[in-house]
């Protein structure tokens, strides 16, 4: 028995490494590696790292990722507290709501941060969000406060509720008890969402190039402006290779200290919500949280809204009409409902594909084996953390063998996308996979189990939940169109960001309230795929 | 434990094997350590077609190489389908620099068929990197002489416009009249440009600058600029949209064709553009078209080069990517008969001027608008 269960775990091993590696070999290693190769030559390694302004460039890149990420994951933290623990009237609704900014065209977000800005009055005085770096780091936490909020939160209600309950029964007050207890039970998604927020906020782009500037320069801008603007591919690539060890650095880190922190006792045990009781913090929890959702994430988008109703003639619905009804020819070359169409279509697609191959390399992040775990919970995440121009330049220098040139084909956007996917459904479906409690399984083999059935009855529901939030950031992440996307040759079809784009490189009043418009499309859209996910996947879990 | 140690290796391996088996071959493909005059010789021989080649060309299929503002013309290119049997699949890189960028490093092993967006700004950076093979059209003579750049015809004009100063034209204050008013100090505070770093519009502003005002001077208007508290944004949407839409600020960089626009995409209707331009701040912006160099249908895609400048699809391409027409036999839209400004004197600097001191100059604008 025994040793048929451990033949098919190897097997099943052998199986995800094979096409994992096969794909991120395809579309990642050897693109990116044949592009970074620009960056070995001696004389520009020297030139690079003997100039003041790349060490200026590190510094910088690293300390406003540190720091928007710590503050991501303190304020996902109190977010996703509140959604786990409380009930009440409109957080289906919040809660899809906070992914909205993860999709947002970073345009559309820049300029909305841009009016924040006038509207609070801030220029000139030191809380100034535009040409800042204090906007910069603002930015980064509405970006990437949803990841740490869907990763948390999708651990958080299965962890052992009772050993909190004991602790505050025991006397302990609930700050004791939320760093002793519950922390601890929460600290692999905690270090999982830090990751992939780092990720983010390191080699983000358009953020930094929207708000802060060239002057606020990082690696990530740095790349961009040798690689596109100079052509300058020689800097680029070391600038890109010096991106990738940082890079490593911070995941061994990530990876050595969360396993430094003592693991708490697990249980998947579901959390009893009537017995937590103390109304009046409760309260204050509740809706400094609200208005801080609604606040801070929403501001920008309320000025979105409020800018799409806005016409000539008071507040109409009129640039939706424009949008969906009206087959004016002044605008049938932007083909905004086609948009609409193709972004639904390649999104899934590319949803599709990471969830899949995201949960193959979920089983190699879970590996008994510490090197296997922990090397390709290095490896998988790599192409979040690089650079989209080295990525986009690669798979169009790389990927054209006499064999077969697949540079310009119509599926490499969607596989592109995924390649990001991937990173987010393997570390949040690993996280919840480690999370779960052995001696369950250990006890329903034991019982009799087939791997087969243990995988389905135990496994299955508790990854289910993660599995959803991981597609929810590879949908999102392919629907607004991140990344390297940007770098590739691709058939020319309009998606909603790229209507946007080109609504917004046009003069007129109704090309910018149609993009106005189209954007508060893409987050509704957005925040309904993510609350059919969600709701698929809780009947998933609630079924089995 | 022995599959977790060969994992690991196998991992290794991957990623590092391509880095080191051609770290060994230096890789200089860029020559921008040498500059030689890029205009002055065209060296590989020029693509000729027949009328039987022609024929023999129906049923291939070409890649058309755009940068991402581009925009086709509804049904454009299914009419050129529909006439020579060619199907054409348009790929949209990102901006012009990007997509220069992109055809250098695979400069001999396109992407596409035909490149279509390079301008005057990049264009020896393409052409010093033979990118394109020559190609003489049979509208040649029909474009626009000032336009044709390369004598070889390894690029052939497709379009051009001006990238100018705008002005909202109903504002109460006196209007500048010119570039020099700006350092003014009653136009103080009200001037948006775009880094020419990361923005065209910004890059030919720069430039009009330079020209204008000659190698010894520019900086010092630059730098009465900054005193007259000018602003600068990443792009031309954030400059547009953000600073001159809502008034805050009055003048910007844009192009001569926007109050066109701004008269097309207005809302409600208007009679006439309520932006204008200032006529002597304009740098003439030439877009290119070339046969990307390695491809595999050269002879389609010279039927593609002369479809773009015919006068069919010129008089098409005005509305949709406000810019004007190189074919001199093709007739304007009637809103660019009625509202373009004519009367502008735009300047230019060399292809080959501009590749050589590109890096230098807008690190010194850098150093004196933005540090």
């Amino acid at each position: 028995m025994n040793a048929t269960v451990k033949k098919i775990s190897a097997l099943t091993t052998v199986i995800a490494f094979l096409i994992v590696s096969a794909f991120y070999t395809v579309f990642y290693f050897y693109p990116v590696g044949k592009v970074l190769n620009y960056g070995t030559g001696f004389s520009t390694v020297s030139r690079v790292f003997n100039s003041s302004a790349t060490w200026k460039v590190i510094w910088f890149t690293t300390w406003q990722a540190i720091v928007s990420t710590f503050i991501s994951v303190i304020v996902g933290i109190c977010i996703a507290n509140v959604f786990t623990k409380f009930e009440f009237r409109g957080k289906q609704v919040l809660k899809a709501l906070a992914i909205i900014p993860f999709v947002m065209p970073t345009v559309v977000v820049a300029t909305a941060f841009i009016s924040v800005n006038d509207f609070l009055h801030l220029n000139g005085t030191p809380f100034s969000l535009q040409g800042s770096t204090l906007g910069i780091i603002v930015a980064h936490v509405f970006f990437n406060t949803a990841i740490v909020i869907r990763t948390v939160g999708s651990i958080w209600p299965q962890i052992d509720f009772e050993s909190e309950m004991a602790a505050r029964t025991l006397g302990a007050n609930s700050c004791t008890t939320f760093f002793r207890v519950t922390l601890p039970q929460l600290k692999t998604s905690i270090f999982a969402s830090a990751s992939l927020a780092f990720l983010f906020t390191f080699t983000s782009f358009g953020v930094i190039l929207l708000l802060g500037g060239l002057e606020k320069a990082t690696l990530e801008t740095e790349i961009w402006r040798y690689a596109t603007q100079r052509t300058d591919f020689e800097t680029a690539a070391t600038l890109g290779i010096i991106q990738l060890v940082i890079i490593i650095i911070m995941l061994a880190v990530n990876t050595r200290s969360r396993s430094l922190i003592t693991p708490a006792k697990k249980s998947a045990a579901a959390y009893n919500r009537s017995n937590y009781t103390n109304p009046r913090l409760i309260r204050l929890r509740l809706t400094s949280c609200i208005v801080f959702i609604t606040g801070f994430l929403g501001l920008p988008f309320a000025i979105l809204i409020e800018r799409s109703l806005s016409a000539s003639n008071g507040y109409s619905f009129q640039y939706y009409k424009q949008i969906f009804l009206e087959s004016s020819e002044r605008f049938s070359i932007f083909g905004t409902r086609r948009a609409i169409f193709n972004s639904l279509l390649w999104a899934s697609l590319a949803m599709v594909i990471a969830t899949i191959l995201g949960l193959l390399a979920a089983v190699l992040m879970t590996h008994k084996s510490k090197k296997i775990s922990r090397s390709s919970d290095i490896f998988l995440l790599l192409p979040l953390g690089t650079s989209g121009v080295l990525i986009g330049f690669g798979i169009i220098v790389g990927l054209n063998t006499s064999i077969l040139d697949v540079r310009s084909e119509w599926w490499i956007v969607p596989v592109a996308q995924s390649i990001l996917g991937v990173g987010f459904v393997s570390r949040i479906v690993s996280t919840a996979i480690t999370n779960q409690d052995p001696e369950l399984k250990q006890a329903a083999q034991t019982l009799g189990a087939g791997p087969a059935k243990v995988w389905w009855h135990i496994d299955m529901p508790i990854v289910s939940r993660s599995l959803v939030a991981g597609a929810t950031f590879a949908f999102a992440i392919a629907i607004g169109e991140f990344g390297a996307t940007a770098f590739l040759a691709r058939p020319q079809r309009p998606t909603i960001p790229t209507a946007v784009f080109n609504l917004l490189g046009r003069p007129g009043a109704a090309t910018f309230g149609q993009a106005m418009a189209l954007s508060v499309i893409l987050a509704l859209i957005t925040a309904t795929a993510v609350s059919l996910l969600e709701r698929t996947g809780q009947v998933v879990g609630n079924e089995i | 434990m022995k599959l977790a140690t060969k994992l690991t290796s196998v991992m290794l391996a991957i990623v590092l094997v391509p880095a080191l088996s051609i770290a060994c071959s230096s890789s200089n493909k860029n020559s921008h350590e040498t500059k030689p005059e890029c205009l002055d010789n065209g060296d590989s021989t020029a693509i000729t077609t027949t009328e039987l080649d022609k024929a023999n060309a129906s049923g291939e299929s070409i890649d058309l190489v755009v940068y991402d503002a581009f925009l086709a013309p509804a049904g454009a290119f299914e009419s050129f389908t529909q006439e020579t049997g060619i199907a054409v699949n348009i790929l949209t890189t990102a901006d012009t620099g990007t997509m220069v960028s992109q055809a250098v490093l695979t400069s001999g092993n396109p992407i596409g068929d035909v490149m279509f967006g390079v301008d005057n700004t990049f264009l020896c950076r393409a052409l010093l990197n033979k990118v394109f093979t020559p190609y003489e059209p049979s509208t040649w003579n029909q474009l626009d002489n000032d336009l044709k750049l390369d004598q070889f015809a390894r690029v052939i004009p497709v379009d051009y416009g001006d990238i100018c100063l705008n002005y909202w034209i109903d504002q109460e204050e006196i209007q500048p009249e010119s570039i020099k008013d700006l350092t003014l100090e009653k136009f103080a505070g009200t001037l948006v440009v775009q880094n020419p770093e990361t923005s065209a519009p910004g890059m030919g502003f720069l430039l009009a600058s330079i020209a204008i005002f000659g190698e010894n001077h520019w900086e010092q208007f630059w730098d009465d600029l900054r005193k007259n508290d000018v602003a600068v944004r990443s792009g031309w949407t954030e400059a547009y949209y953000e600073d001159f839409y809502n008034g805050e600020r009055k003048i910007v960089t844009s192009y001569a064709t926007s109050p066109i626009a701004e008269y097309i995409f207005a809302d409600p209707p208007v009679e006439k553009p309520p932006t204008g331009i200032i006529e002597d701040s304009c740098f003439r912006s030439i877009e290119f078209a070339g046969v990307l160099r390695g491809t595999d249908s050269p002879v389609a895609s010279a039927m593609l080069i002369d479809f773009l400048t015919s006068t069919y699809f010129q008089e098409l391409i005005p509305e949709t990517n406000f810019v004007l027409p190189a074919n001199t036999h093709a007739k304007l839209p009637d809103t660019f008969l009625n509202f373009l400004q004519t009367d502008v004197e735009p300047v230019m600097i060399s292809p080959d001027l501009i590749e050589r001191n590109r890096n230098d100059w807008t690190e010194r604008w850098t150093q004196i608008v933005l540090r």
